[in-house]
């Protein structure tokens, strides 16, 4: 080797041995990088940690959950309804691993890192979206902890795998009607527009074609001289999507002759494609996106998206009142009038089987009762969490500490995670009715 | 006369061409650099405002991702994972790669040596997600029987050395840094083994006799003497190489998974695409910067990678 070459490999190793370092330094860095034994949390942790829940009103905690000002003293407290080991508690720690809805990422990586900081870095609850369909097939696989999903376990997979594991909502999700109409946009007007389950479907069905059809000004009377001749462009997602699952499954409810044309299902065929202008856009940011920059478009998508761009779908259009038919009033997508639809819809189950729906239950017919409630906004959906009911069983490694920290983090979603401070903006928590299926569902996951 | 006057106007006519033609050409050439600045500039600008916003280089650089609720946040976990997946391909991908490429290159008249050309012309071509399937594939085949009879033994002897191994070495997880460094080392490997083959390709006859002829073993001839011939093309293939495995994502989705914390490399592990993929989806101003910030740092290393192969190239 000549001493012209040695620079050159003297570079890449030194190269390679820099990065070694930086990544072995960043490593160590962090609080709680790894699970191993380090010595107990200074007195630095109670400075860190207030912070990240700033909703505690302790009057209206029920079971006395976290206390997150002194994460190392008190964790027994938060197993305190299991009775079962209470010393496992107190030296929690690890990994979790979960997947699935694209949609309830953002809320559960919130959950996750609050968590993490009420622990005081001791639980990581890593959750990727990688869709709602691997999230279910991932988990069934065994290669991911818990999975989660815009839709029930499908009934096929459901019966393979029935009475082993649980499946209960961490959160509801609604879908909104947003659509860009600048002569009536509600910057210049001050009036959203009225839309029924009937006009929607006509217009995804390509039969109401344009903004001036008869059949939108009688919803509009304020409006009505405003709204111009003009073809309406009919937005929908060209994937796959939780979101157009339960879009479809609300107009299959609430307008028959859709259920006999165009149904239910992640994806569907849209007449309005064919006979008018329907387009399709891919990923809820993609339709929000296709209504923004087309004028006289209408798009369904879920209620972050269009809540945190209020001010954008204000100046060309706005988003609409949705009807729901089985009371007669119109709803804007506001949480309390999306709550009042979920707690509606768990009331009509409970009337038509007899009691609530059963973690262990398959939950289709369940998601189907609370599509199109008696009263509330009519559309949203529900984020589903699985978990399965033996993780030894099931052939999962370590499966007590597994066991032990799904329990605890969604004894916590379920409780904590619901209130206002953790709930992230565009979602809407679970009325505590619906939240306690949830929490028995974590009392048959065997610790 | 006249006909001078038409040789004058026949070069005049093709002088005009001639500048016509060129001028054409220089102008698709701006054609085609203008999206490179613009993306480079539009990655920078909103980039580097969005690393200021969320708290700094070095917190982006070391800090855990915001959640739509924080101000700051960084991309720590996800650089950890990109720089040790990213060297642990490219380390696998030349060292397969570059012997592969001698053998392709070298040992033309090989009946087996056509064979591994034609499939190694097919894989530079192949969809990067089909080889992260392939790898999860093999990876769900192979894990427990890995576990069960040489990491779960390896990690038990070798924990005496401390608790940080277990960081590196023991009973993989579904989801792994190593089954993402194998599928980025898989997308590495043709595109060195291509460019080295026909670096030694193009080596003239009487130098490579001239190699063979100072008595040496054949192994010294190939991999010392003609190599010196070929290292600028072997070092720029391997650093383009690499510059190509840092930015994938798709092989990554189902071997290295993603991770929001830093966690061992033995479980999910996070890499700066897979974030940029997800943040720049969410409706969440936040996310959406720290994916600019996170595409900034990326494009940064890349470029850098980039930048070392013309200089030594």
């Amino acid at each position: 080797m000549s001493p012209t070459q040695n620079p050159k490999f003297l570079a890449i190793i030194a190269a390679v041995a820099i990065v070694a370092v930086v990544a072995i330094a960043l490593l160590a860095m962090p609080p709680g990088g790894s699970p191993q034994p380090t010595t107990p949390p200074p007195a630095s942790q109670p400075t860190a940690t207030p912070t990240p829940t700033p909703t505690t009103t302790p009057a209206t905690t029920p079971t006395a959950t976290t206390s997150p000002s002194q994460p190392t003293t008190t964790p027994t407290a938060i197993n305190s309804p299991t009775p079962t080991t209470t010393s496992v508690p107190s030296r929690l720690s690890g990994a979790l691993t979960g997947g699935g809805s694209t949609f309830v990422a953002p809320q559960m990586f919130t959950w996750s890192k609050t968590f993490y900081q009420v622990t005081g870095g001791k639980i990581q609850v890593n959750y990727q979206s990688i869709g709602s369909g691997a999230g279910a097939a991932q988990f069934l696989e065994k290669k991911l902890d818990f999975g989660a999903s815009d839709v029930p376990m499908p009934r096929d997979k459901y019966e393979q795998i029935a009475g082993r594991f649980v499946q209960f909502p961490v959160v509801i999700g609604s879908i909104v009607m947003t659509y860009n109409v600048p002569e009536i946009a509600y910057q210049k007007t001050g009036k959203y527009l009225n839309l029924t389950a009937e006009v929607i479907a006509l217009i995804y069905m390509g039969e109401i074609k344009q903004w001036c059809d008869p059949r939108i000004k009688a919803l509009n009377p304020g409006l009505a001289d405003k709204l111009p001749c003009k073809d309406i462009v009919a937005a929908h997602r060209s994937d796959g999507s939780g979101t157009t699952a339960a879009f479809t499954l609300y107009l299959t409810r609430a307008y028959q002759p859709w259920n006999q044309t165009v149904g239910w299902g992640y994806t569907v065929k849209w007449p309005a494609d064919e006979k008018a202008k329907g387009t399709g856009a891919k990923g809820n940011e993609g339709v929000a996106q296709a209504v923004l920059q087309t004028p006289y478009s209408i798009g369904y998508i879920e209620f972050a998206y269009w809540a945190k761009n209020k001010d954008k779908y204000d100046q060309v259009g706005g988003v609409a009142f949705v009807r729901n038919d089985n009371d007669g009033k119109y709803y804007f997508p506001t949480t309390e009038n999306v709550a009042m639809g979920a707690a509606a819809g768990l009331e009509r189950y409970t009337r038509r089987y007899g009691s609530k729906p059963a973690p262990e239950a398959d939950w289709n017919p369940v998601s189907i009762e609370f599509s199109n409630p008696p009263r509330g906004y009519p559309i949203m959906s529900f984020v589903y969490v699985f978990l399965w009911k033996d993780y030894a069983a099931e052939g999962y490694g370590d499966a007590a500490t597994k066991a032990a920290l799904l329990k605890e983090f969604f004894k916590w979603v379920l409780t904590e995670g619901q209130k206002q401070g953790n709930v992230v903006e565009g979602y809407i928590p679970l009325p505590p009715e619906v939240a306690k299926i949830g929490l028995e569902a974590l009392n048959l996951v065997k610790p | 006369m006249t006909a001078e006057r038409k040789a004058e106007n026949i070069t005049a006519v093709r002088m005009v061409i001639n500048w016509l033609g060129l001028g054409l050409f220089a102008l698709l050439g701006v054609a085609a650099v203008v999206p490179l600045f613009l993306i480079i500039g539009d990655v920078y600008v909103k980039g580097i405002d969005a690393i200021n916003r969320l708290g700094g280089l070095w917190h982006f650089l070391t800090g855990l991702p915001p959640t739509p609720y924080e101000e700051s946040g960084g991309i720590g976990p996800m650089l950890v994972g990109t720089l040790y997946m990213t060297v642990l391909g490219a380390l696998l991908g030349i060292a397969v790669g570059f012997p592969l490429g001698v053998y392709i290159g070298e040992m033309r008249r090989e009946k087996f040596a056509n064979v591994a050309r034609a499939g190694v012309n097919v894989l530079v071509e192949f969809p990067t997600i089909v080889i992260g399937l392939f790898v999860y594939a093999v990876m769900s085949l192979a894990k427990e029987d890995l576990n069960l009879y040489l990491l779960d033994p390896l990690s038990r002897t070798i924990s005496p050395v401390g608790g940080w191994i277990t960081q590196f070495i023991g009973p993989l997880d579904g989801f792994n840094a190593y089954a993402g460094a194998a599928a980025l080392s898989i997308i590495m490997i043709p595109y060195v083994a291509l460019i080295t083959a026909s670096a030694y390709a193009s080596i003239e006859q009487p130098l490579r006799e001239a190699a063979y002829a100072t008595g040496g073993r054949e192994f010294n001839a190939l991999f010392v003497v003609l190599r010196k011939a070929v290292s600028r093309a072997v070092l720029t293939a391997a650093l383009l190489g690499t510059a190509k495995i840092a930015g994938e994502t798709a092989p990554l989705l189902f071997t290295a998974f993603g991770n929001f914390y830093y966690a061992p490399f033995t479980g999910p592990t996070a890499a700066v695409p897979l974030w940029v993929w997800y943040a720049a989806q969410t409706p969440y101003e936040v996310q959406i910067a720290s994916a600019y910030g996170a595409a900034a740092v990326l494009l940064t290393i890349i470029l850098t990678i980039f930048i070392i192969a013309r200089i030594r190239g």
